[in-house]
């Protein structure tokens, strides 16, 4: 090597092996497993793996309609107080099953549906965490449950569109979609839809657990003598870190669970008809709160009740039909989140709107 | 482009071929006596040596944006001409993100390079040539990887790595600025093979860089 008609000196051949290097890395060139650039896709942090049984889905309200999987997560039952405070027949329709799985309808509630192979499979792919508005605890403990779920799609529009409004339309119809308002989707089978009935929940559970939870407890929250408070989670209920599958007989006082992780097929079991409905006007019961009456209102009430020992308390109630029946509210002395709370917000006995009292006359 | 790069190297080296070549001296063993010469001529090289760190940005390798760093060269003269070699290793960073992934790619590079330079007042302008390797480590995060590693959750973060060659043009100034100690200003085109999602393919870019230099 000759650089400027100038000898070599022996220290540049020390760059030979350099040299030889480079040319080794050019032969390889663009070696190594490879990078990504921006178009990098996603790729699910988890899957979830879901059969239902086709023979069994003979029965389906539209058979032609596609059959979709997909995974929900529960939400924090809504439920108005007046459901658990009078028993009245005419309440019962509009009164969702407390021990019910809610649905969480919004951002996140629900993952997006694929489509069921002919053998019944079908895999759910999360590509992120659950929402934190899904799960439920403090910034240390959270925990969030949900249901694998196959429905018709009975306006194929590849989603799940449910009730989930107080007026009983769907509470999700894509701009341009066909659906005839207040149709939804009709569920057919979920691993996870009542306390009361074998379950198979997916769980993820971040930091730690409180087994005393009331969040779709395994237990009754209430120990055999009526009074103590109890863990609602056995032992063996704690579910680990991250995602899981927790598999329990249903609510009793005392429930087995069996802990597996999420690799498993969970087979679906198929719901009754009403059971199902049930399950899809769950979302439905938003009209929670218990409203103060306001005089430019003119509510129809179906219902005046006044409970006993406690005449000042009047509450009107609506009750709302249709696909999801739900109900509303009035109390002319109480709280929003109870009627019969001991310290009311507002009082209106002394001057009630003019409209109450045609609604619920006063009593002789 | 290597005929343009002779070219361009042949017109720093040799700008005033007549005066350089006049005062070179004409063997090895009066590089003591060239070097005092030179100190009274700007025209010839001082030092055998230049050792120099600087700061870089420039494209990033695969990212669209930026990638910032920082080089160290160290050069030798040869002989008493206006070549030099260069011996280079750098290291960039550079980061995106899409809906998924947090990218982040660290780019080390080795090479070597040939070049010559000029005096010009009180610096010297020299362009180099060089080739080498690179390697490019890639760290794909998920986002909200926190949560997600703190929920036990694994697939939260991805490595990979793309070994390839790696060349460079740069032409740049040196200034002097108080003793031994100059300030470099380069820049210059670049051109890198990496793996890209899972195909090999050639990138041009360009970066510049600033620092100081050290002779002796």
């Amino acid at each position: 090597m000759v650089a400027s008609g100038l000898p070599m000196n022996s220290r540049t051949s020390l760059s030979v092996p350099l040299v030889v290097a480079v040319a080794a890395c050019a032969a390889a060139s663009g070696c190594g497993d490879g990078v990504h650039n921006l178009d990098v896709a996603s790729r699910p942090l988890v899957v979830v793996h879901g059969h239902v049984d086709l023979s069994a889905l003979s029965t389906r309200s539209t058979p032609t309609a596609p059959l979709l999987g997909t995974l929900v997560w529960a939400a924090v039952p809504s439920l108005s107080p007046i459901c658990l405070e009078f028993d009245d027949t005419k309440l019962k329709s509009a009164c969702p099953d407390p021990y019910g799985v809610f649905q969480s309808i919004g951002t996140g509630g629900i993952e997006t549906p694929v489509t069921i192979d002919g053998d019944g499979n079908f895999d759910i792919s999360l590509f992120h965490l659950p929402v934190v508005r899904v799960s439920v605890g403090d910034g240390v403990t959270r925990i969030a449950y949900a249901a694998l779920m196959v429905f018709e799609d009975l306006n194929s529009n590849g989603l799940f569109d449910f009730v989930g409004t107080v007026g009983g339309g769907p509470d999700r119809v894509p701009e341009g979609s066909s659906s005839p308002v207040g149709t939804p989707d009709t569920i057919l089978a979920s691993t996870f839809s009542s306390l009361r009935s074998p379950q198979q929940r997916i769980v993820f559970r971040e930091g730690g657990f409180d087994r005393a939870s009331n969040f779709y407890p395994i237990t009754p929250p209430v120990s055999a003598d009526g009074n103590s408070p109890v863990k609602t989670f056995p032992d063996a209920c704690v579910p680990p870190d991250g995602f899981s599958v927790l598999s329990t007989p249903g609510y009793a006082a005392s429930a087995a669970c069996v802990i597996s992780s999420v690799e498993g097929r969970l087979e679906l079991p198929m719901l009754s008809r009403p059971d199902a409905s049930a399950l899809m006007c769950r979302p439905a019961q938003r009209d929670a709160l218990i409203r103060q009456p306001e005089e430019d209102q003119q509510e129809t009430a179906t219902l005046c009740l006044r409970p006993a020992g406690k005449p000042d308390r009047e509450i009107l109630v609506t009750v709302f039909g249709g696909t999801c029946p739900h109900l509303r509210s009035y109390a002319l002395k109480g709280c929003s989140a109870d009627a019969l709370c001991d310290t009311p917000e507002w009082d209106l006995t002394s001057s009630p709107p003019t409209w109450w009292r045609t609604e619920c006359p006063s009593q002789p | 482009m290597s005929a343009t790069l002779l070219t361009l190297l042949s017109g720093v080296a040799f700008g005033t071929p007549n005066a350089v070549e006049s005062k070179m001296p004409s063997a090895v063993n009066d590089a003591p006596a060239a070097n005092d010469a030179a100190s009274n001529d700007t025209n010839l090289p001082r030092s055998k040596w230049e050792v120099s760190a600087s700061a870089v940005s420039g494209r990033a390798p695969v990212l669209p944006g930026l990638a910032l760093g920082a080089t160290a060269e160290a050069r030798r003269r040869v002989r008493l001409s206006p070549f030099f070699v260069s011996a280079r290793l750098r290291g960039t960073a550079s980061s995106a993100a899409n809906e998924s992934w947090l990218i982040e790619h660290q780019q080390f590079s080795g090479a070597l390079g040939v070049g010559a330079d000029r005096a010009l007042g009180a610096g010297r302008i020299w362009a180099q040539l060089g080739g080498g390797a690179s390697v490019l480590s890639e760290v794909l995060s998920r986002h909200q990887l926190t949560r997600i590693e703190s929920a036990g959750v694994p697939g939260g973060q991805e490595h990979s790595l793309s070994v390839g060659p790696m060349g460079f043009l740069e032409v740049g100034v040196t200034l002097q600025m108080r003793g031994n100690v100059s300030a470099v200003f380069a820049g210059g085109p670049t051109l890198s093979r990496n793996k890209v999602d899972g195909t090999a393919s050639w990138r041009v870019g360009c970066d510049g860089r600033i620092g100081v230099a050290y002779e002796f």
